[in-house]
This record gives C-alpha cells, sequence and structure tokens, in this order.
C-alpha cells in the first residue's frame, strides 16, 4: 500500500511540479486546490496576478490529468476569510505590517488541509514551496531551500516540529530554472506560467483592497518624534516601519525613514536613520521547531528578502521573546515575522510576529 | 478499483444497447435536409426516434417533439415564448424557487416581472402563494415535474386542472428532466402545453433534449436560420443524439417499469443500511413523494463536500450542491429554498442510483457510507 500524500496545487509550475515529482516517486497522490476566493463576488476576472482563478484550477486540472492523479477543489472560503484576510485588515488597521502568508501558511495550508486530508484518509501534505524537510541526526528539521532566491522558509516557520514528519516539500531542494525544466520535460502546460506577485487575494494596491473592506485608515499627520508636524499622510497602511520612500517630505538634511505607525493618533513618526535603530526587539507567538537554550545565538531574518542578520534571543516568557541585535541591526516592522535561523543561516530554528 | 454511480441524476450512464449502436449509427449520418438517399436515410431514422421519444412519454398524436440541444435549451425556449408574448404589468412568469438554473437565469434574465413560488421544509409546492400569484397578465407558469436534487415531485396532475380551471389562456411548461424515465408519465394525462426532456438523464447521448409541444402552440423558434424541427428550432439535427435519444427512449418505455423498481431496491437498501447504523442521519424532502432512485442525505457536522470526495476516492460517486464553474460547490439553492440554512444544506450529499446497481452493491454503499462518515471525527 503506497503512502498517501495530499498535494496542494495552485495550477502553478512548482506545486505541479511537486505533484509530479511525488507521484513519480510512487506516492499515493491526490491534488486538491484550495478555493480561498470567490471569483464571481469578489471581482477580479482571470487577471493572473491573483490566484485561485478559474484559469488557475483549469491548469491544475490538466496537469493533474498529466500525472495520472484525482484533482479536487476544497473551499476554504470561509477559513481564509476569518484567518487571513480579516487578520490582514485588522493588522493594518492597528498600525502593523502584517503577513499573510505566514498566516495562511499556519492556519489554512498547514492547519485547516491537513484536517481535511486527513478526514478523507491522508497522513501527508505536500506543497510546492522551495524548502526542505531534513534529517538532523535524530530530529527532523525544516531548512531554507536551495534556490536562495525562491527561499520560503521565511513564512514556513509556523509548522510544528511534530508535523514535519508529515510534510513534504519535493521541489526544496531544486533551483527554479531545474523546476522549470523538470515542468517542460514532463510536458506540463506551465512550465513557463509567470509567478504570482504579491498577495494572493488583492488584486489591485493593498491600499484599494483595504479601502474596499472597511480597512481603510484615515489621513493624519506625519510627526517627528519630538511631535512636530512635518506633513500629511493619506492612511497609515501606506507605510511600514523602515521605509523610506514614499514619506512625500523633502528639504531635510538626513534622509527621512518610517519610524513608528501610531494608529490611536493616526500618526506616521518618521525620524533619521539613527532614531531607526533600535538595540533589540520582542517577537511574540514563537513556534519553536528545535528546542531552544537561551541565550541562543542565531541569525534572525526579519522581512521576505531580508538575508538575516545574526542576533541573540535571549530569554522566553509566555511566547514571547526578546532578541537583541548582535552587531549589525535590522528595521524591525511589528506585525512581520522574525524567524531564527541557526549559525550556517539554514535551518529554520523557531519565529514569532514582532511586537512593537 | 470498482465505480460505483450514485450520480445518475446528472447523467445516466451511456445504456449499452445505445452505445453498441453508435457506430452503426456513424455510417448514417447525414443532412436530414439533404434531398439525396443519404439525407432521407437520416431524415427517416430521426422521425423514427421522434415517434419512438413520443410513444415513450405517452405524447398526443397531434403533438410536436421538438428535438433541442439539451433540456437546458427547451428550458430556455419556454421562457423566451413567455418573454415575446408578455405585455401588461402584473406578474408575467410563475415558477417554483427550486427549478433548475436553467429556468430560474431564464426567468430572471427576461425581463419579465415573475414570482418564484416558495416551498416546504419537506420541499412541497405552496399552492397558496400559486394561485395567490396567478392573474391576468401571466404567460408562463413553469415546474418541475420532479427534482433534480432531492427527488421530491410535484402533484402536476392535481395543479395543472385546477389552473386551467381559473385560467385557461395560460401557457403550462413542465420540466420532466428528472422525472421522464424516473417516474411513469404520461403527457395527455398531464395536459401541459410545453414540456422539457433530457436525453443524457436516460442514458442516450448528451446535447441533445427535446421540448415537446402541443399541437396547434404557436412557438416562435428560438433558434433562426433554417425550416429544421418544422421550423420550430432551426440548425442542423444532432442525428446521432437523436437517435440515441430515440433507442433510450424505447427502452425505458418497455424497461422502465422493472428498471423503477431496481431503483427503488437500491435505494431503499442504501437508506436503510445507512439509517440503522447512523440514526441520526436525516432525509431531505422526507414525507414528500419522490422519485424512487434519489436520496439526498444530510449528516449533521459532517461536510457534504469533503464527504463526495472521500466517497469518490473509494470509487463511490455522489454529488452535493451543484457543480459549478467557479470551481468551488455553491450549497443547494432547492435546500435552502426549503429552509435549510446555507451551512446545513452544505451537510448534505445526494445519492442518485441507476437501474443496474445490484443489491449487493447498495449494501455495499450503504456501508461505505457509513464507514466514511464515522471517520469524518469533527
Amino acid at each position: 500500500m503506497s503512502e498517501k500524500v495530499l498535494v496542494a496545487m495552485s495550477g502553478g509550475v512548482d506545486s505541479s511540479v511537486a505533484a509530479m515529482i511525488l507521484k513519480q516517486q510512487g506516492y499515493d497522490v491526490v491534488g486538491v486546490s484550495m478555493q480561498v476566493w470567490d471569483y464571481r463576488q469578489n471581482g477580479g476576472c482571470g487577471s493572473r496576478a491573483t490566484c485561485c482563478s478559474p484559469d488557475d484550477f483549469t491548469d491544475a486540472r490538466k496537469v493533474a490529468g498529466k500525472i495520472g492523479v484525482p484533482y479536487y477543489v476544497f473551499d476554504f472560503e470561509k477559513n481564509f476569510r476569518s484567518e487571513v484576510i480579516d487578520k490582514f485588515v485588522s493588522q493594518y488597521r492597528s498600525g502593523l505590517t502584517p503577513n499573510p502568508c505566514v498566516e495562511c501558511n499556519n492556519k489554512v495550508k498547514f492547519r485547516e488541509l491537513r484536517n481535511r486530508a486527513a478526514d478523507i484518509g491522508f497522513d501527508q501534505v505536500a506543497t510546492g514551496h522551495y524548502a526542505r524537510v531534513e534529517d538532523r541526526g535524530g530530529r527532523l528539521g525544516l531548512l531554507r531551500g536551495v534556490d536562495r532566491a525562491k527561499d520560503q522558509s521565511y513564512f514556513l516557520y509556523g509548522i510544528k516540529q511534530a508535523e514535519l514528519l508529515k510534510t513534504k516539500f519535493p521541489v526544496g531542494h531544486l533551483t527554479k530554472d531545474e523546476v522549470r525544466e523538470i515542468a517542460r520535460e514532463g510536458g506540463l502546460q506551465v512550465s513557463d506560467k509567470p509567478e504570482s506577485q504579491d498577495i494572493c487575494f488583492v488584486s489591485g494596491t493593498v491600499a484599494e483592497f483595504l479601502e474596499s473592506h472597511g480597512g481603510g485608515t484615515q489621513r493624519g499627520d506625519i510627526v517627528d518624534s519630538s511631535g512636530a508636524v512635518l506633513g500629511e499622510h493619506d492612511g497609515l497602511h501606506r507605510f511600514t516601519v523602515g521605509q523610506r520612500r514614499g514619506i512625500g517630505i523633502g528639504g531635510k538634511e538626513d534622509p527621512l525613514y518610517v519610524i513608528q505607525l501610531r494608529p490611536e493618533e493616526s500618526q506616521v513618526v518618521v525620524g533619521t536613520k539613527k532614531e531607526l535603530e533600535v538595540e533589540s526587539f520582542l517577537v511574540g507567538e514563537v513556534n519553536w521547531l528545535v528546542e531552544p537554550k537561551f541565550p541562543l545565538r542565531c541569525i534572525a531574518q526579519l522581512r521576505h528578502r531580508h538575508t538575516g542578520v545574526p542576533v541573540v534571543v535571549n530569554s522566553e516568557t509566555n511566547g514571547t521573546v526578546s532578541v537583541t541585535f548582535e552587531g549589525e541591526w535590522a528595521p524591525v516592522a511589528p506585525g512581520q515575522a522574525a524567524v531564527f535561523y541557526d549559525l550556517d543561516n539554514c535551518e529554520v530554528l523557531g519565529g514569532g510576529s514582532c511586537l512593537r | 478499483m470498482k465505480t460505483l454511480n450514485c450520480d445518475v441524476n446528472a447523467g445516466y450512464p451511456l445504456l449499452e444497447a445505445v452505445s453498441s449502436r453508435l457506430s452503426v449509427w456513424c455510417d448514417e449520418l447525414g443532412n436530414p435536409s439533404s434531398v439525396h438517399h443519404r439525407g432521407q436515410r437520416a431524415k427517416l431514422l430521426i422521425e423514427q426516434a421522434r415517434e419512438e421519444v413520443a410513444e415513450f412519454l405517452g405524447v398526443p398524436r397531434s403533438a410536436r417533439v421538438v428535438f433541442t440541444s439539451g433540456g437546458t435549451e427547451a428550458n430556455n425556449t419556454a421562457v423566451n415564448f413567455a418573454k415575446s408574448r408578455y405585455i401588461g404589468s402584473g406578474i408575467g412568469i410563475i415558477t417554483s424557487s427550486v427549478e433548475h438554473p436553467s429556468i430560474l437565469e431564464s426567468v430572471k434574465h427576461s425581463g419579465v416581472p415573475y414570482r418564484m413560488l416558495p416551498v416546504s421544509e419537506s420541499g412541497a409546492l405552496n399552492r397558496e402563494a400559486l394561485f395567490d400569484a396567478l392573474n391576468a397578465d401571466t404567460i408562463l407558469l413553469s415546474l418541475m415535474a420532479a427534482n433534480n436534487e432531492t427527488g421530491v415531485i410535484f402533484p402536476l396532475y392535481d395543479i395543472i386542472p385546477e389552473v386551467r380551471k381559473r385560467f385557461p389562456n395560460i401557457t403550462i411548461h413542465v420540466d420532466a428532466t428528472q422525472a421522464a424515465g424516473k417516474s411513469a408519465i404520461n403527457l395527455e394525462k398531464l395536459n401541459a402545453d410545453l414540456v422539457t426532456v433530457s436525453a443524457h438523464k436516460l442514458g442516450a447521448l448528451s446535447g441533445v433534449g427535446a421540448l415537446i409541444v402541443r399541437e396547434g402552440f404557436e412557438l416562435s423558434s428560438y433558434l433562426r436560420g433554417g425550416a429544421q424541427e418544422h421550423h420550430h428550432r432551426a440548425g442542423t439535427e444532432n442525428v446521432l443524439g437523436i437517435l440515441s435519444f430515440g433507442l433510450a427512449a424505447k427502452i425505458w418505455r418497455l424497461e422502465g417499469e422493472s428498471r423503477r423498481r431496481a431503483m427503488e431496491g437500491s435505494a431503499q437498501i442504501i437508506l436503510d443500511t445507512v439509517r440503522e447504523e447512523i440514526p441520526a442521519v436525516l432525509l431531505n424532502g422526507e414525507g414528500e413523494p419522490r422519485i424512487p432512485n434519489t436520496l439526498n442525505l444530510r449528516f449533521d457536522g459532517i461536510s457534504g463536500d469533503d464527504l463526495v470526495v472521500a466517497l469518490d476516492i473509494q470509487g463511490i460517486c455522489v454529488s452535493s450542491g451543484a457543480a459549478c464553474a467557479s470551481g468551488k460547490p455553491d450549497a443547494s439553492h432547492v435546500l435552502v429554498a426549503m429552509g435549510l440554512a446555507e451551512h446545513s444544506a452544505k451537510q448534505s450529499i445526494r445519492i442518485s442510483v441507476g437501474s443496474e446497481l445490484s443489491e449487493e452493491e447498495a449494501l455495499l454503499i450503504g456501508q461505505k457510507i457509513i464507514e466514511t462518515v464515522r471517520k469524518f471525527s469533527r
């Protein structure tokens, strides 16, 4: 009896190849697309920038047919709305910079999907993420994908250690080019499909999305750290801590950065680079994949495109840790994920959400 | 793994007698409008098929069987007729809230004021609402003979005479897509003006159906550009489809009774088996007369969509809600019209068996349903 794996298929090349590889390896594969967004009700007719369009499902269906696996579409709309979209909107409203892909992975892909998989008798879940699950001498570890430019391990820190055994990332040890090549060789028509950019449920700009979902924040003042008003902004959601561009205030000697968002007063606080610098910060709702020993020296990645900087994780209280930069500092945007990697900057030790 | 088809209401599997004749018919294909012998041969064959369909349905000699591209086109044609005749300001079209989308959508888009009659919790038509809505401006009353999702039968043999008594000029359309074959229908007795039937619900090819038109009824053609179907429906006839329709109609005429008995037996075995182990299971439409092959079951707390997938993985085909082009199944509008909250409607599955199912298979299906439902922990 072959091992059963449910593969989340988006219709894109990564998950398509993931499904194909598992099928070739002899697993009992079922492909599933998660419908998280109803195109009919929410507009967005077939724009390739978003996901879950009927065209994407058709692509996934064709790939499933080509590789010879059953294919279904699961309805995740409700779950996605409450766990991802609503949180996205409310976090922006609270002056945080949300990370919906992390929420989706944690709450939708690797929890709800896993539950549904179990319901139909499937123990393992696989995706086309660029990440790896590997044996680290007696335990399983979550590692960065081999293709560093495509690595998505940053978004996967929320997976529980016990779940690694039931999770597969078939393309994590490949480069994007290799994946496209495999797709081409396999006759999968999605090999040259452009990648979905940005957030899968936002078809216009984030600002437009928030405005149409009741999350549009009001105008307010741009102030410096002493409270002096320097200008006006038209929505906190257009700013994130560490941002330099788009502030719209010129004529200052030193370049200005966003150093804080104050939702209660609807203020954007800006300052010099020096003012932006912090020595330490807090990270909440931490999930550990490797049991930590404090003080923990490791590499912290603070946003998607951040290579990571050396830090010391000092201690933990009730799931919140205090972290100190060891040398080089980086802007900390509350709401963004802070993911801790080993000193080789390869294995994910754990991660959480940056607090104010 | 053996496939157990319990979704025949979506499409009855091609009858063996039909599939074995297909290659023979392929040699006879010609354009029935052509003067030469090939065309005439095709013409003769489709007329024979037309007779078979008429005989099967108990159509009065003089009525017309107009072949269409399927039930959807036939339904749209009926609504289109009302659209072309409507004048006035009162309710022009009356139908029920549990009709097939090919009626509901065409009515909604007809531009004619309409009323969709409510149904009870068990799916029975609200007669009071019907007679309330009927007025001098009403052109069309369209009702289904049997519901595709619950199997509930509307008592049209009673309703139609009552309607005609008070409103003799109304056009009455009956969508008999699911009722044909699964119940014994006689269109002469039914006394409707327009009746829809669909070939693939009878185990013939899909892409063909018929609108049965009362004699003397002036039906303007929905499709123009040819004199086919006695000027009722332009377009070169789907000869292969029509021939399959004719043969299927003949088979159901000759074997209908025994087939209905077999379907009823299987459905009952499945229901009894499931009920014994899961007494809390609910039958949507219970208490109403139903076509014998359909069970719409509701399992509290269990997603119908997930159940469909879990059963499919074991080779058992059932359905839930309605398939939709957006990929995600919607809650059944029929169940919602019956008063179910959307989340309850989504906890239902439709099992519709064919007459080919054996008793052993029915028992196995019942057992698999029980096993699978039990596995759903949440």
